[in-house]
């Protein structure tokens, strides 16, 4: 038996799910307190760094040689070929080749896995977004992080287990839970939501609302939650059958340790300034950006099982070179310095960092310095959790129009991800308005070529 | 008959002969000439369309693109085509360099010869692999067959039911032989009828009169609050909010560029007034469906129709979408689905892609209720925003408001903004002008210039807006949004729902396999007017039973269909079929009268049940689905906070005129200027009914959002209920919730001295009781720790037993019997 599906966890687990469900015996007899996993896992939790926007993998990470021979010649769809804004670097023992745009990223090359072959079913930014959160662009469908809680639970039940750092306008859906029990929705950290702001260390008042009473101290307020657990073990015992103040007993003890918990997972002050460094939390460009990620490795090393960190402005219609460096900038150092302090914690096993954006862009140019959108070819990439290190899976064209080997579709994708959380995405499924659904409805092949 | 056709025949040919001689020209001279200079950047085959323009088809040029049609046939002056290649208008084209001066002449003469034009695309009709048998099988299926009246089954139990809804649910029950639980108590039972029908606790005062009367007679005490509780005005607020929730009511158009609607609290008033007048449900849906179709004998009533429709145009929609098509289909979508999950509990909107999964709906059906939609325009307004593309205006209407709200203009002002006007238009005409240049040169500040062209629309936008929200007399013009009818259209069928596959135009019409009556939609007619007919006619076999399961959830915490939003065969079936219909039926038999209805069910001896627990019953029917006994269940959001602020005697039950959203003009959620007013705030700081709050999707005030207020996307029905650490931490920590325990306490302290006096009336305005000796006892513990702090900052006695009584109301907000009704 693995680590995550200790005896121990599974009770947690079975108290969360309870909490939510109020004792309808809908969702007892549907086995969500029995939920195993399906092979053994790879990955026990996964940091999702999204890139809203759909960069370019042309000036990344897919390495297009013949795109500078060709320069300037007339493209597909009328066009003028456009050479990468930046040069490539074979990195690592692996070789595999990374822009000179992420010199940081470039040293842990041989833990990236990248999937050069992917392709999106939606061409425009907002669907394809939604698509790749829900596997669906149309109907409001469960996120990813939900079905991955859903799958394997929470770890820790002071803390959720689905959060969703500086969440964008408009993207509830991408951290929601739709039909699947809230308690497997996301909480959303900053973003638009409660609590906008900056995450600041010590402060979190900002971004994190009514974690905290000003007015009575911790004593005090622990008599006075007696007092109300009193009022419903009363209500309780009176009515012998009452699971919904059972539900709100048990959310008012979790609400308790929040208050302890939260502050000081979100304090990230204490960390050595080595680390902080690694993460460029103190540099202007990469603070933003660096200060969540380093929350992010927080989180779930406090047991969060998903953690999606989202970074906008990828959309590169004009001044590809200059903003795309800036954006790169921002991502480079913070996203080496997550990969090498999960490594150093012996974390990386077990956790899953994926980078991925909506869709790529055209190899041929938007005016003379952008680019458009292009979902038929792009990359994204993964590290750690039980994928293989310094492996380049799949390929496009020559000219990186359009995916060609080793292909991924947002549903293969999602199968992966799911697989490699020890869950079979054809049998992770929820009866909703009497109907199993499932993340990848009825497609998705899991790509077993880059399982380590 | 055959001599008939060859005459008929003969008689077109000269016709026919004509025709093919613009063909032959449209070949030589136009077709390639399109190939040549426009394809490029206007052809179905590229990736990129730019203006949403295709000039490779027929239908493309004189649908066209974002500017409007590209070609008028027989009409030069009307043709923007011509206007472009002439470079008589700021979009000159193709842009580097003009057509040749013989090839503009070649689209003259073609466009004033009518602009003959074979490319008709070859539709290869999508085939439905529902039959005709399939869809006479599906109308057999319990939710597809009218509602019948079953008499209700002989009992046993003579001296239980009250009323026929008694003789159902007690027939049930006695036919697995087990028994009702027995009444609730006169608080409890006061407690659930004035939280289910206007959304609030009754007060400690009522309660008492209400045990008075009760004792007496308790039919009579019952039928006396009831009707005192419906003809509250409070009730509209209450059921009214139901309503909202199913028309997933908000203020925003939600996703990116999230938009306000300034003008949707209209459409929510309506809808209290309607539930308070109790308008009869069937024409309630006609009014929201065609009401400015329907016939009015006043301005006044005009208006009100016309606000109704605001129901099809509040939803939510992606303003960004580069797509026109993707848009249009997306928005008629919206409209199918809220419309056909709303109010008849089954969803066609799953057939936009293929044939409905489960139930027996082609395609085609889901695009014959598509015609009707896109026969009709949506006005919904939005931002002045260049990522905004598809802004509308809104409706002007027929009475405007006394008090208007928004900003009046002098005439100075007025003459002042027009004056600005006309110097941006002339200064953008300019810039135009340079910046193609530059463009033309590949000149580096040409990517500068495009930012100053868009910064001058914009301000061009904005000061149109503001001369456009008032009259000429600077006073502002009142508004509202909702439906207008626009060119009667067939929609063409989309091969997996994709707007790039159009196949088969589709003759507007009905869903096949839901019967009702079904007047003929001819060519000229809007379509939505015989669409809300068919849907409220009698024999529409699902409209009333929705409408009857909804009421009844609302008032059991469940439906009798369990899946309210889903009728057909994957949602779940009725536990009281019977009933389902007797209420169906009652409905429409009284007027579809809604209060009727709830009369009905609030004064049957079922809705009286206690909620007590009994361990045989259980074992039979853990899911309490033959009604043994009234099932405990959390109270909505809006009542909770409500509830808060009338216990500690804030509440101001005014009616809010407006809403917040309306004062702000439009606006983006989430942007500085939203900010700044700090709309999702405003719980926090006004007394008024929840129901008045702003509802801006995304931006949903936090009390709210934590007690599982729907995120107003799609039709919700039934709302979900949990129990989080967010609603604890609310409870236990959100200043509100500190707020007002304090001045509950300030309020309670200034009319009793007494201490246990004290507690035991916090009690009672919080349970509608007082408390037991065992709860008396643990308060004064809890008082006394408080009393004897050293913790506190403000250590003067008084002010110690003020926080102590003040943390007795919290811990009662907070615990679960606050916020459950047995």
């Amino acid at each position: 038996m693995n680590l995550y599906t200790s005896r121990r966890d599974m009770l947690k687990y079975s108290a969360a799910a309870a909490m939510s469900i109020n004792g309808m015996s809908v969702f007892g007899a549907n086995g969500v307190h029995n939920q195993k996993p399906h092979h053994p896992a790879k990955a026990k939790s996964i940091i999702f760094l999204n890139m809203r926007g759909a960069p370019s993998h042309l000036d990344t990470f897919d390495y297009k040689p013949a795109l500078a021979k060709n320069e300037g010649k007339r493209g597909r769809y009328g066009n003028n070929l456009l050479p990468s804004v930046s040069k490539f670097k074979k990195c690592g023992r692996s070789g595999q080749y990374i822009s000179d745009l992420f010199p940081n990223l470039q040293k842990v090359a041989d833990e990236i896995c990248l999937l050069k072959g992917m392709y999106s079913a939606q061409p425009n930014h907002t669907q394809a977004q939604t698509l790749m959160h829900t596997g669906n662009f149309q109907f409001a469908r469960p996120s990813l992080g939900a079905w991955v809680l859903y799958g394997i639970g929470s770890a820790n039940n002071d803390i959720p287990g689905f959060i969703s750092l500086n969440p964008a306008p408009g993207t509830t859906q991408h951290y929601g839970s739709a039909f699947l029990p809230t308690e497997f929705q996301g909480s959303s950290i900053g973003g638009v939501s409660r609590g906008r702001g900056r995450f600041s260390g010590s402060d979190n008042s900002a971004v994190l609302p009514d974690i905290d009473n000003k007015y009575i101290s911790k004593e005090l307020q622990r008599k006075q939650v007696d007092f109300v657990q009193f009022l419903n073990k009363g209500k309780l015992q009176r009515e012998r059958y009452s699971p919904e103040t059972k539900g709100v007993s048990e959310s008012y003890e979790m609400a308790y340790r929040m208050q302890f918990s939260m502050p000081e997972i979100m304090d990230y002050e204490k960390e050595k300034s080595s680390v902080k460094k690694m993460y460029g939390v103190e540099n202007g460009a990469t603070q933003a950006f660096g200060t969540q990620l380093l929350l992010a490795r927080r989180f779930v090393e406090a047991g969060a099982r998903f953690v999606e960190v989202s970074h906008n402005g990828w959309d590169h219609h004009f001044n590809l070179d200059t903003a795309l460096s800036n954006s790169c900038g921002q991502i480079d150092l913070p996203m080496a310095g997550l990969i090498q302090d999960l490594k150093q914690r012996g974390m990386l096993k077990d956790t899953l960092v994926i980078w991925a954006g909506e869709f790529g862009r055209t190899p041929e140019g938007q005016g003379t310095n952008g680019r458009n959108h292009n979902n038929k070819g792009y990359t994204t990439w993964m590290a750690g959790g039980g994928v293989k290190g310094g492996l380049s899976y799949g390929a496009t064209d020559e000219l990186g129009y359009e995916a060609v080997e080793g292909r991924m579709s947002t549903h293969d994708w999602h199968a992966t991800i799911l697989h490699l959380i020890g869950m079979n995405h054809e049998k992770l499924t929820y009866n909703y308005a009497g109907r199993d659904f499932r993340l990848t409805d009825v497609y998705g092949d899991v790509a077993k070529e880059i399982i380590s | 008959m055959r001599n008939l056709g060859i005459l008929l025949a003969m008689l077109c040919l000269p016709v026919s002969l004509q025709a093919n001689e613009g063909i032959v020209f449209f070949e030589k001279k136009i077709r390639p000439a399109l190939e040549k200079y426009c394809y490029r950047c206007h052809s179905d085959k590229e990736k990129k369309i730019k203006g949403n323009l295709v000039v490779d088809t027929k239908a493309g040029l004189l649908q066209g693109g974002d500017s409007g049609p590209a070609i008028v046939p027989g009409n030069l002056s009307k043709s923007i085509l011509w206007k472009s290649i002439t470079y008589s208008n700021d979009m000159e084209m193709p842009p580097k360099n003009q057509m040749p001066d013989e090839v503009i002449a070649d689209f003259k003469k073609w466009i004033e010869m009518g602009a003959p034009d074979p490319r008709i695309q070859d539709t290869i009709p999508v085939k439905s692999t529902v039959t005709k048998e399939d869809i006479e099988k599906g109308k057999k299926f319990w939710s597809f067959k009218v509602p019948k009246l079953v008499d209700p089954p002989k009992l046993t139990n003579r001296d239980w039911a009250k009323n026929d809804i008694d003789r159902y649910i007690l027939g049930t029950l006695e036919k697995k032989k087990m028994a009702p639980a027995g009444d609730a108590d006169p608080n409890t039972l006061l407690r659930r009828l004035t939280f289910d029908l206007i959304g609030l606790p009754p007060t400690p005062e009522q309660v008492e009169n209400f045990k008075k009367a009760y004792s007496k007679d308790p039919d009579g005490a019952i039928d006396q609050a009831v009707s005192y509780l419906l003809s509250s005005r409070q009730f509209g607020e209450r059921w009214g909010r139901h309503w909202l929730d199913i028309a997933r009511y908000a203020e925003s158009n939600g996703r990116e560029l999230n938009s306000t609607y300034p003008q949707a609290w209209r459409y929510r008033d309506y809808v209290i007034k309607c539930f308070n007048e109790d308008k009869p449900y069937d024409r309630f849906i006609q009014e929201q469906l065609a009401g400015d179709l329907l016939k009015a004998y006043s301005d006044e009533e005009w208006t009100q129709n016309i606000i109704a429709t605001g129901f099809l145009a509040l939803g939510p929609k992606t303003l960004t979408d580069n797509d026109r098509r993707q848009f249009k289909a997306d928005l008629v979508d919206e409209q199918i689905d809220v419309v056909t999950k709303g109010i008849m509990g089954i969803s066609v909107a799953c057939a936009r892609c293929h044939d409905h999964k489960f139930d027996p709906i082609p395609q085609e059906d889901y695009y014959a209720i598509a015609g009707i939609f896109r026969s009709s325009v949506t006005y919904y307004g939005s931002v002045n925003s260049i990522q905004n593309r598809h802004k509308t205006t809104l409706i002007k209407m027929p009475v405007q408001d006394k008090n208007p709200i928004g900003e009046s203009l002098t005439t100075a002002e007025i003459a002042k903004l027009e004056k600005e006007l006309d110097e941006l238009r002339s200064e953008i005409r300019e810039t135009a002008r340079e910046s193609r240049e530059m463009r033309m040169a590949n000149n580096e500040r040409s990517q500068q210039s495009i930012r100053d062209l868009r910064s001058l629309q914009r301000q061009i936008a904005e000061i149109t807006e503001k001369l456009d929200s008032v009259d000429k007399n600077g006073k502002p013009i009142s508004y509202c949004m909702g439906m207008q009818p626009g060119k009667p259209t067939e929609a063409e069928l989309f091969e997996k729902g994709e707007v790039g596959k159009p196949r088969q135009k589709v003759a507007r019409g009905y869903v096949q396999v839901i019967g009702g009556e079904k007047k003929t939609i001819d060519s000229t007619s809007n379509g939505r007017k015989e669409l809300a007919h068919w849907i409220t006619s009698e024999d529409n076999p699902l409209t009333a039973r929705v409408m009857v399961n909804n009421i009844w959830l609302k008032l059991f915490g469940e439906g009798i269909v369990r899946t309210p939003d889903n009728f057909g065969s994957a949602g779940m079936r009725p536990t009281h079929p019977e009933l389902l219909d007797y209420l169906a039926i009652e409905f429409m038999k009284n007027d579809w009268s809604v209060k009727n209805i709830i009369r009905q069910i609030v004064t049957s001896r079922s809705y009286r049940m206690s909620s007590t627990f009994n361990a045989t019953n259980f074992k039979l029917d853990p899911d309490n689905k033959r009604l043994w006994r009234y099932t405990p269940k959390r109270i909505d959001a809006e009542a909770i906070r409500d509830a808060i602020l009338q216990v500690s005697g804030e509440l101001d039950t005014n009616p809010v005129k407006g809403s917040i959203v309306a004062n702000q003009g439009h606006i983006v959620a989430g942007g500085r200027a939203f900010f700044r007013v700090g709309t999702d705030a405003y719980d926090q700081i006004e007394k008024y009914r929840s129901v008045y709050l702003p509802v801006v999707r995304d931006m949903i005030p936090s009390f709210l959002k934590a007690f599982d207020f729907p995120e107003s996307m799609i039709p919700i029905p039934q709302r979900e209920q949990n129990d989080t650490p967010t609603q604890a931490l609310f409870m236990l920590n959100n200043k509100f919730i500190i707020v007002h325990s304090d001045l509950m306490a300030k309020k309670i302290r200034s009319s009793v001295s007494n201490r246990d006096d004290q507690i035991k009336r916090a009690f009672l305005l919080c349970y509608g009781r007082e408390p037991l000796s065992s709860e008396l006892s643990a308060s004064r513990n809890l008082y006394n720790s408080f009393k004897s702090s050293r913790d506190l900052k403000d250590k003067k006695p008084e002010t110690k037993e003020f926080v102590a009584l003040s943390s007795i109301c919290q811990a009662l907000f907070s615990s679960a019997e606050f916020r459950y009704q047995n």
